[in-house]
């Protein structure tokens, strides 16, 4: 296996870019033309991920995708809808439901009132978490998940070497044999607010956006 | 999908919030117990609303309205949980209180107001022709003085006035 395939087909070039808000999107390279509309991405002894392919098509003799984390239909625009008296449960889920996506089925706290303008799904989870102080974020497998961001200590930590530190703009460039590095963790001493795994013909490095 | 449309739906997420700042006009449905409203709007992009409170532009000031009445609608510090009625368009109101407990009249607006026991009323009548109060009859140029031994209420209209609500 290279260093990530999708759906068992070797990435030859590209990017996974996981946010600290919102989905995890990937813009890869490949070389077989067709490969469905579900998508696992495999990192040899790393990250296994689950999600949608919203588009792709053919490039120079090759194939090049781009994917986002759960069903993909997170720009589904939905109508408006008014709720009192209410827990957040309520207004997260009939999102979700309405965009045929996936949650953990969990959010803290309750609403006295919450007024949901028509617009895209994912919008309207990002006004839902912005009232609720929280975050959403759809995690590898395409759950979608209501947390708080807590930065715990990152688990599990293979080698890795640090290219470079750029402590103006806080990014930190890692090489890495495989990728497995996810955000809201401290790594280093630093919080990670994003990540990018990167691929190309010279191999494979994770970009750390942090704070 | 086109480049154009892409952006535009870029624009439509970043932007999603920018409508939590402005001002839509609604009508009433009903007003409940506790003073707010249930609310169905002009605009098609916000959904109708219920127990939505009123905000009065000086404290201690309520409002009845009735069914239809139209308002304007605006959310606190542009937050989706903290709508609020604030400016309304003719018709539609039913009362106003401006502190305690007693409605505001208008003119011409039916009144009653609790008379103790042991007051002494001055009935006159305005005009040339006699009114008739009860059995009694007030005649013209003829004040009559009535002393209220129970403790009744009085029924009249506001005919004109002016002067300053107070707690």
């Amino acid at each position: 296996m290279s260093m990530l395939a999708l759906n068992g087909v070797p990435v030859i070039a590209g990017y996974i870019m996981i946010p600290d808000e919102g989905p995890w999107t990937a813009n890869l390279t490949i070389s077989t033309e067709s490969i469905g509309k579900a998508a696992v991405l495999e990192s040899e002894g790393g990250l296994r991920m689950q999600g949608s392919i919203v588009s792709s098509g053919d490039f120079s003799g090759r194939t090049k995708t781009k994917i986002v984390g759960g069903a993909g239909n997170l720009s589904m625009p939905l109508p408006a809808k008014h709720y009192s008296q209410v827990s957040a449960v309520e207004p997260i889920g009939d999102i979700v439901r309405g965009a045929n996506e996936q949650w953990s089925g969990s959010a803290p706290g309750t609403l006295s009132h919450w007024t949901r303008l028509e617009g895209p799904a994912g919008a309207q989870l990002s006004a839902l978490a912005k009232e609720l102080d929280v975050v959403w974020y759809v995690d590898i497998v395409g759950v979608i998940h209501f947390a708080s961001l807590d930065y715990p200590e990152a688990v599990r930590v293979p080698s890795y070497e640090v290219l470079s530190d750029d402590k103006a703009s806080r990014v930190m460039t890692l090489g890495v044999d495989h990728f497995w590095l996810l955000p809201r963790v401290t790594l280093a001493d630093r919080k990670v607010r994003a990540v990018v795994h990167e691929l190309d013909g010279s191999g494979g490095r994770t970009k750390v956006f942090y704070s | 999908m086109t480049l154009g449309q892409q952006l535009a739906d870029i624009v439509r997420k970043m932007i999603y919030h920018v409508d939590y700042y402005a001002t839509y006009a609604a009508k009433v449905v009903q007003q409940r117990a506790d003073g707010s409203l249930d609310l169905i709007f002009d605009h098609p992009r916000i959904p109708a609303m219920q127990r939505v409170a009123i905000r009065y532009p000086f404290p201690g000031a309520s409002l009845k309205v009735a069914a239809g009445a139209r308002v304007l609608v605006s959310f606190e510090d542009g937050s989706p949980a903290k709508p609020y009625a604030f400016a309304w368009q003719s018709p539609g109101l039913e009362e106003v209180q401006i502190g305690g407990s007693r409605p505001i009249a208008r003119q011409s607006d039916t009144v009653v107001t609790p008379v103790p026991a042991g007051t002494m009323l001055t009935l006159q009548a305005v005009g040339s022709i006699p009114v008739n109060i009860g059995q009694a009859q007030v005649m013209p140029g003829t004040p009559m003085q009535l002393m209220v031994t129970i403790g009744p209420s009085l029924t009249g209209s506001i005919i004109t006035g002016s002067g300053v609500a107070k707690a």
